[in-house]
Order: C-alpha cells, then structure tokens, then sequence
C-alpha cells in the first residue's frame, strides 16, 4: 500500500501510478463501479506468462464473494482496487485482516475527490464531501475538513469549525 | 513530603481543582533551556528528584488522585467508547494491568495491596474502595475487562501499541483527558499515521527517528518524556470529542484573568514494553498548574516566558494558542528581569 507522504499531514494517503507486479501468478483487479480506463488499460497489458487474471466489480466493499476470494488469495497474488477512497481502504483493510500482506495490494489513485468525514463530535461520517465547512449528517455541526486520515474508518477528521467563537465561521474552501 | 490524595475537586462546570504549596513545588516543570524546540527528548524512566518527587516511582499517585478517578468516571459514563481495546490486544492489557498493580502496591502498600497465588489474585485499592478477587487472564473474573478495570484506578490515560510490519499501531486505549485528539477516531493507525497533524517534526525525521527508538525499547527499560501545551481552566477532558463544549473557552482570556485562566498543561509519557505481547504501552499523565501558581516560582517564570516568547508560528497554532498567546507572553513579561 502506498503510504508514504508528500507535504502536509502525514497521515493523508499519496497515490502514485500503479504498476503490474512482474513476479506474480494471479492478478485480480478489483474496481466498485465500472473499471475505470486506468485499469482496464492494466488490465489488458497484464498477460501473465504462467498464472491467471480476473477482474470484478463490486459495489459493496464487504461483499462476501470477494472475501472468500481473499480468504484464499494466493501468497505471490496481487490485488489491484479501483473506487472512491474510503471502497480503497475498506477492501484493503479486509485484505489485510485476511492475512494479503501490504506489497500485495495496490491501489489506484481515488475516482473522486469526495471525501468521508469523520466528525470528531458524534463520531458519524458524512459521505460525498467536496468543501469546508460542511454539515455533519449526524449533529448537524459545520465541519472544519482536516487532511488526517484513518484507514480503517476510510475518513477524514473533522472538527466544529466554529467552536471557538460562533460568529467566526471560516470561508467556504473546495478540498482536495 | 509525600502528597496525600485530597478531597474530590472538579476539572468542570466549576472548577474546584486547586493545587497545594506541595503540588507546586513537585509540578513537571518541562522546560530545560529558554528557547522552545523540538526533540526526541526521552530519557530513562528512572528514579529522579528524590522523595516526593513526580519522578519517585513508576506511577505517581499524588494529590489528584480521587478527583482524577471520579472525572474520568464522568468521561466513560458519557462516552464508553473513551476505552477501546481490539481483540489482539488481550495479552497486553492483562500484562499492563499486572504491571501497574506490582508497582502499584510495591510503591504505595499504604494505599494498594496485591495478593497473588499462582493464577488467583486479590487486588485492593483502599482508596476507591475496591477489594476483588479474580483469576489472572479471565476477563470474565473482573468486574471489567482488564484496561477499562485497571484504566479507572489509575491517573493518567493509556494507549497501547501492537509491534507488526516495522511499526507501532495503536490498537487499545483509555483516553479520557487527551490534548486534543480522539482515540475513537485514531485507533488502529500507525506510529506515523496518528502523529500525521503534528507540525514540523516529519521533515525534521523526529517522528521516525523516535519510532525506530521505541520499536527497540527492551523489556524492563521504560523510558520517559515530557510534552505540554496550555489549556484554558483546568480542564482535564480537552478531547477532539468535545471540543465543540470547551473550544469557546479559548476566547475568554483577557490581559486581567489570564494568570488564573490559563494552564501549563505537561504530559508525562511513560513507555514500557511488555514481555509477551511485545506491546508497547504509553501511560500520558496530565499535569496542570495555573500561570499564577506558576509563577510563584521565580526561576519557572523567568524561563516561562523566554520559552513562549521565541515558540515558532507553527506551534501556537498546532497547540491551539492563537488567541491568547500574545497575553500569555505579555503576562509573563512582569517576572522576567531582562525586560
């Protein structure tokens, strides 16, 4: 899994191109919706010498189908995902708990630029973000969108924007 | 003089709490130079300072104790999910628990007493009261599961960290009186991943340069370090989680109550490898003392001052200081002879 950081807070995944794994026997591209065009195009250039490949959509991150495909994922397999982010660490956090170690597991850069927000308040996440503040679907509260993410909760923290002074509500900003 | 625990004092509504002329003079005072930086400032977890000290024994029971205890009842009665613990990390929590009850009764035997035959154990606390017996290892025998039952008897707040893949991940905690973070929302992060928001200290290699360093801590060689920020009345609860009920605060502080209102507020981490889990367990110990109660130490003052005055940017807006760190600064200013 790519982790490492760029600039700003270090907990905010970077997504750099994806690469075929040369060295594996089985290749399984998983995307939530349609395969985007990135990969298929890695998808078509994948001609596993020995070894098979597949590819699948799956809408829900914890699908049984593609679980019992990882309970028996092979130990030189890679997984390739496609979605929107917080489909990207879900699936890879399954991968994980089913025992596929980091380097098996790629992921292309996020669909979308929507963020999941975790407010820090009432614990609900939002889905669909784009800008900051936004209303918490949980209490309502308008949400400073901060670049902390948790992998397991596939989110962004965020905090009441205007906690400290009610009347000083920040500008709205796009996130990216 | 050893402290006693005093009377239950509030860290809300109120706010009763008050430290004593014996308080003061034990407080953590984390500063060593005048000017504010940076460091992997870790040292052994050694016996330092002499009797009386914060730095006496393994885990300092001072003063607070049984008003700590019954906040931190308040924060898990609100919010359960204060104290999270994952599957995997059963041994640890019963080694930690282990852990403190021995030193506990070693260091205290006053207040704590430890009774141990094979795998049945009794463990009275003659401060809160509590004398149970229980079969070491079975959750079922206590009362609670082992850090949420260990956890309300001891100040401070705890995480624990699972050693795998070259990194520390927090995957247990009780935290009920953080500077401003949750353990809701950082559980299961790695070393870096839950220090991610924190200034400067990545493109300085610190966070790496310490995580290496812990992830080598060896067993029965606890290590210690000190961090701080200021909060505004003596709040021990500042958590992310309400942050929307204390955050209001910030914009209280005028020139005339700032000595009262505002708060050194030291951490002292204490981090201890458990021999069969290989966890890692980190025990924060909040401190907090008053700017006026402060500065009845003339050295505290003087240094105090030198060290908010030269704070980079970047760190008063991390610690949240913005609005009120020039008053803080001005304040302190009065003690300092060279001004």
């Amino acid at each position: 899994m790519q982790t490492e950081q760029l600039n700003g807070v270090a907990s905010k995944p970077a997504y750099g191109p994806v690469e075929l794994n040369p060295k594996s026997s089985f290749h399984l591209f998983v995307a939530e919706q349609l395969l985007p065009k990135a990969m298929e195009c890695l998808y078509d250039a994948c001609q596993p010498n020995e070894g098979r490949k597949e590819k699948a959509v799956v809408e829900d991150a914890s699908d049984p189908e593609l679980r019992n495909l990882l309970a028996t994922f092979p130990l030189n397999g890679t997984l390739y995902l496609a979605g929107t982010e917080p489909f990207l660490w879900r699936v890879a956090s399954h991968a994980r708990a089913l025992g596929l170690c980091p380097e098996q597991i790629r992921l292309m850069a996020p669909v979308t630029r929507e963020r999941h927000l975790f407010c820090c308040h009432c614990h609900t996440i939002t889905e669909g973000v784009t800008y900051s503040p936004y209303a918490c679907s949980g209490c309502g509260a308008m949400l400073e969108v901060t670049d902390h993410f948790s992998r397991l909760h596939g989110a962004y923290f965020s905090f009441q924007a205007n906690a400290e002074d009610s009347a000083d509500m920040p500008e709205q900003r796009e996130v990216n | 003089m050893r402290v006693a625990p005093k009377e239950i004092q509030s860290f809300r509504d109120d706010f009763t709490y008050t430290n004593s002329a014996a308080a003061i003079e034990r407080f953590p005072f984390p500063f060593p130079e005048d000017e504010y930086r940076y460091s992997v400032n870790i040292e052994a977890h050694q016996p330092k300072g002499g009797e009386g000290s914060a730095f006496e024994h393994y885990i300092d029971i001072d003063e607070h104790y049984l008003s700590e205890m019954a906040e931190r009842e308040l924060v898990l009665k609100d919010m359960p999910n204060r104290c999270l613990v994952m599957e995997h990390m059963d041994l640890a929590c019963w080694e930690m628990l282990e852990r403190y009850m021995v030193s506990l009764a070693e260091d205290y035997p006053e207040h704590f007493t430890l009774t141990r035959d094979g795998d049945s154990w009794r463990w009275e606390n003659k401060l809160l009261h509590i004398d149970d017996h229980f079969t070491f290892g079975d959750s079922a025998t206590l009362p609670r599961p082992p850090l949420d039952y260990i956890g309300r008897q001891v100040q401070g707040d705890f995480a624990l960290m699972d050693q795998r893949e070259g990194n520390l991940f927090m995957d247990a905690g009780m935290v009920t009186c953080p500077a401003d973070w949750s353990l809701a929302f950082d559980a299961g992060m790695s070393f870096d991943e839950w220090h991610g928001p924190v200034p400067m200290v990545h493109n300085e290699g610190i966070i790496d340069r310490a995580r290496k360093y812990l992830m080598a801590l060896p067993v029965g060689q606890p290590v210690r370090r000190l961090n701080w920020t200021l909060t505004v009345n003596a709040r021990m609860d500042t958590s992310s989680e309400t942050y929307n009920e204390w955050g209001h605060e910030r914009a209280s502080i005028t020139p005339e109550n700032v000595g009262e209102k505002i708060y050194l507020r030291v951490e002292v981490q204490v981090l201890d490898r458990m021999p069969r889990s290989n966890a890692v367990t980190i025990s924060i110990r909040t401190y907090l003392l008053s700017l006026e109660d402060l500065v009845t130490n003339k050295a505290w003052a003087v240094r105090m001052h030198r060290t908010m005055k030269t704070l980079p940017e970047a760190l008063i807006h991390y610690k949240g200081l913005t609005r009120f760190h020039g008053m803080v600064v001005d304040y302190l200013a009065q003690f300092d002879p060279a001004n």
